[in-house]
């Protein structure tokens, strides 16, 4: 580009005269020219520009520091949109066992495996309880045989006591 | 719209957010900060994101609200401290020569003596490359105070960077 022209667009960009087309040719122009004496110090500053610009970025870890927020909070959303299922799906539970609850303790509806029970035959409930105690009584009775052994040895053990002061 | 989707038409604006959030706060943590809560607040509203005639310009203006917003809150009791601690680490040219580096961190020091609109004004459009309209927007200030403010900005700026010639910018350069 011609050295006038750009003199007279520096003159125009002193003035805030240039349009954006224009800042950019003066940007060209002092990135791949050696400019002259007088113009040096617009030199300066338009590198100035294009440094600040190129140095001043962030890098690679900027982007993961925020993908990995973001996926964060998207994790998050989707809990929380799960949560209104989850509140329908306590609710019917607790009407479930209320109900449960309502049947057995103020209805009072008994349990059908206990009315079919022998309790209504007063003669067999009379025998089959009596078989069972004295199941348990035989049972008992079988322990304290094994009780009358140990009294052996204690009885032992306390003659060994009396003979040897 | 999807994590990939926003990936690709919300997320490459992230450098121009950051300088604009640097602009305010002059320190990278926490223009850092801000900038993921631009993003955030544009992720929770992405299925709205439409509606708006320009996503980075809102972006952009979201920038600004947050940056106020931090440096209005306790986080900022002493901002000259933090901006002297900022110059210090600021280097705009990695890649060249000592001298270079010093004269594009003079200019940078000349831009931060600015005041905040002049600065703003002039990052928008001489580095970011934002039309008049969009920079009006974006500030939510007049256009006509826009212009202003660009031609303060650079004017004060070449007066400075001639008092700079006279210390021999021309050898560094």
């Amino acid at each position: 580009m011609e050295l006038t022209t750009i003199r007279e667009l520096v003159d125009k960009y002193w003035n805030g005269e240039t349009s954006l087309e224009e800042e950019a040719q003066l940007q060209r122009y002092f990135q791949e020219e050696e400019a002259p004496a007088d113009l040096k110090k617009e030199a300066a500053l338009f590198r100035y520009y294009q440094s600040n610009t190129r140095f001043r970025t962030l890098d690679e870890r900027f982007d993961e520091q925020l993908t990995q927020r973001i996926e964060q909070k998207q994790a998050k959303q989707r809990w929380l949109a799960y949560q209104p299922l989850l509140r329908i799906a306590a609710a019917v539970v607790l009407v479930i066992l209320a109900a449960v609850l309502f049947r057995t303790e103020w209805i009072g509806e008994t349990n059908p495996v206990a009315a079919e029970d022998t309790y209504e035959d007063p003669r067999l409930a009379y025998e089959q309880t009596k078989e069972a105690l004295l199941l348990v009584s035989s049972l008992m009775n079988e322990g304290t045989q094994h009780i009358q052994e140990l009294e052996t040895f204690s009885e032992a053990q306390e003659t060994v006591k009396t003979q040897i002061p | 719209m999807v994590l990939e989707e926003f990936k690709t038409r919300v997320l490459p604006v992230k450098n121009k957010l950051y300088r604009f959030a640097l602009r305010f706060l002059n320190n990278e943590d926490e223009a850092q900060d801000v900038v993921q809560e631009v993003f955030i607040k544009a992720w929770n509203q992405r299925e709205d994101l439409h509606l708006y005639r320009s996503v980075e310009a809102w972006c952009m203006q979201v920038t600004r609200n947050l940056s106020l917003n931090r440096l209005k809150s306790g986080h900022y009791r002493n901002t000259q401290e933090l901006t002297d601690g900022q110059k210090a680490h600021y280097d705009p040219s990695p890649y060249d020569q000592a001298e270079t580096r010093d004269v594009l961190q003079t200019i940078d020091q000349l831009l931060q003596r600015l005041p905040q609109a002049q600065q703003q004004v002039l990052q928008l459009r001489d580095m970011e490359g934002y039309a008049y309209q969009e920079i009006s927007d974006v500030l939510e200030m007049p256009l006509a105070q826009v212009k202003v403010n660009l031609f303060r900005a650079r004017k004060a700026l070449r007066e400075q960077l001639i008092k700079m010639n006279a210390y021999g910018i021309d050898h560094h350069s």
